[in-house]
């Protein structure tokens, strides 16, 4: 029987985990990878929480989180495009010109 | 199960609405203009917008009204935050119109991208549910990333646009799982409904919730990030400084105002249960962004980025206000609506001055010549003092010296802040202040003192009729609300007594 905190549990560990790779990764690539995740853990939990609650606002907003995941995830991947036109390597700690 | 259509009233919403039909309108006729005329999208955008802003004003004092469900609320508040977002967008457009050619950024989606945030801008001011403001946030910060990164063939906008991407999405990341938490506690998304389950019969019990203190902070953190404070800043100095001085000034005005805006509502709508935990979480935040911001500022040597310290720490000043709302009397939170007034009025004074002191760097700005280092600034007092004035009175407005708009924001905000008892952040708020001075008349003296270099290039103004047009009303518009900021300071009160 998979109960709400399975699905809870799950989402918390993909939530770390997604925190972490943002904090931790350098490849801009890999931390644009880890928001996704982030933003999936989101999903599973409002979704968990929205058969919990028998209300589906939870379940639409899961879609509406997916739709701007998209739209942030193709703004996101043209500035590395446009970034990645002077440089091979998509390591952030070489994107450095600016620090105080 | 019958199926039923809501009722949607679309002119409650008609500032929204109106400026999606621009947006659109605008995206067409960029199709059918030729390289050369773009500027006419701005032109067009302009005059759109100027419209709209009258129809908000038509609205004005119309009471509270719900549509979409109870998605959207428009009030006298919404109103105000509206018209300040539109004046924004105007300044910005007239800021834009000759710099875009100057920095080769001359696309009509230029200003359909402006215009793309100012609609999530709206959609935030007038969000009454978490998921409105959630998308309305969304619909700003992506628009946001896109103007920032702007200039393609400058590594330094590239640069930026990646760290304000990355910390924006890392930071709607934590927003949404605190706003998730929140509706598995409270079962509902809606700021009312949520007010309500906070304090039923169960309500208590779910306010001392571990669960929901922690989700708390998360939207604390959340838009944090998005207003900049201190200890979640980190993007925005780089962001400001690569962003198109004229996206920067809009970023530094609007995105704060409806980011502000957002927050009322959620923590003051939504939270009030929790008022005695996220006061407590804001003060330490507040505390530390006056500070870092100002001390920060000193050593910067650049202009640009010298504004950006200043504008985080004038965030803090911002949120000075909110915290002072909450007043503890007999060890319950209650909310006094003088400090949300003097935010909303420290913010329309913080519009016009922070336009006005980017709308200068602009100014300066030509092709083969930025002149956003503070040094580039050396001797225009003395050749140009009409520039140098209108430079000092918004350096005078920022630091807080009478007769500018800026003195009396901080009088109406430290006011409030000695009012309700909180002394400590008061005397901060004033010490920090002082430092301030320090950097802006730092400027001043560069302006006036130094004489200008051999090698330093002649200054030469923009002719651009927008432009000169655009500074006078901010210079204008700056001491004219330092000498008579009563019609303000009453339109700002009775915005915000429909809402606490």
């Amino acid at each position: 029987m998979v109960s709400l905190t399975h699905y809870l549990a799950l989402g918390a560990i993909v939530f770390v985990i997604g925190a972490a790779g943002v904090l931790m990764r350098r490849n801009a690539i890999i931390i644009l990878m880890s928001i996704e995740l982030m933003l999936n853990s989101v999903n599973i939990t409002l979704v968990g929480f929205s058969r919990q609650w028998g209300d589906m606002t939870g379940q639409v907003f899961a879609i509406f989180i997916i739709t701007v995941a998209a739209a942030e995830a193709a703004v996101g991947l043209a500035i590395l495009v446009s970034l990645n036109r002077d440089r091979t390597a998509l390591n952030v700690d070489e994107v450095n010109l600016l620090k105080w | 199960m019958p199926l039923v259509i809501p009722d949607i009233s679309l002119s409650i919403a008609a500032p929204e609405v109106g400026l999606a039909i621009l947006i659109c309108v605008v995206v067409i006729a960029d199709l059918f203009t030729s390289m050369e005329n773009k500027a006419g999208m701005g032109v067009l955008s302009l005059a759109g917008v100027a419209i709209l802003a009258l129809i908000v004003l038509f609205q004005w004092g119309g009471g509270a009204q719900t549509t979409f469900s109870g998605f959207y609320i428009a009030d006298d508040f919404s109103s105000f935050v509206k018209l300040v977002v539109f004046l924004t967008t105007i300044f910005t457009i007239l800021l834009s119109l000759q710099y875009a050619k100057v920095e080769k950024i001359n696309y009509g989606e230029f200003y359909v991208m402006i215009l793309f945030a100012a609609f999530g801008m709206l959609v935030m001011a007038s969000g009454n549910d978490l998921i409105s403001i959630y998308l309305g946030l969304e619909t700003m910060s992506i628009s946001s990333y896109v103007l920032v990164s702007f200039i393609r063939h400058d590594p330094l906008s590239r640069e930026a646009g990646l760290k304000y991407f990355l910390m924006g999405a890392f930071a709607s990341g934590i927003l949404l799982y605190g706003i998730a938490l929140t509706y598995g506690l409270t079962g509902a998304t809606s700021l009312t409904e949520i007010a309500t389950a906070l304090s039923g019969p169960q309500g208590a019990a779910i306010a001392d919730d571990p669960v929901m203190v922690f989700s708390m902070i998360l939207i604390v953190s959340g838009f944090g990030f998005k207003l900049a404070l201190v200890p979640f800043h980190m993007w925005l100095p780089d962001a400001y400084t690569g962003a198109p001085t004229s996206i920067a000034a809009f970023m530094s005005v609007a995105v704060k105002m409806a980011t502000v805006a957002a927050i009322i509502r959620v923590f003051f709508i939504a939270f009030p249960a929790l008022a005695g935990k996220w006061n407590l979480l804001f003060w330490l935040l507040t505390v530390f962004t006056m500070v870092w911001g100002n001390v920060a500022a000193i050593a910067q040597t650049n202009l640009k980025r010298m504004l950006a310290y200043s504008s985080i720490a004038h965030a803090g000043y911002i949120m000075l206000g909110i915290v002072a709302t909450t007043k503890i009397v007999g060890g319950k939170v209650v909310f006094t609506p003088d400090g949300l007034s003097a935010v909303l009025f420290y913010l329309v004074a913080y519009m016009v001055t922070n336009l006005g002191a980017f709308g200068m760097l602009i100014y300066l700005c030509r092709e083969d010549f930025r002149g956003d280092n503070i040094e580039d600034w050396r001797g225009i007092g003395q050749d140009h003092p009409w520039a140098g004035m209108a430079f000092v009175v918004f350096f005078l407005s920022l630091g807080g010296f009478p007769p500018t708009a800026g003195f009396v924001g901080k009088l109406l905000l430290f006011g409030t802040a000695i009012q309700n008892e909180y002394y400590w952040l008061a005397v901060i708020g004033i010490l920090t202040s002082a430092i301030s001075i320090y950097y802006y008349f730092r400027v001043v003296m560069v302006m006036y003192m130094e004489p200008r270099g051999e090698s330093q290039p002649a200054i030469e103004f923009s002719k651009a009729p927008s432009i000169f047009v655009a500074l006078v009303v901010l210079v204008i518009a700056t001491i004219y609300l330092g000498l008579f900021p009563g019609s303000i300071i009453t339109a700002a009160k009775s915005s915000v007594a429909g809402l606490l």
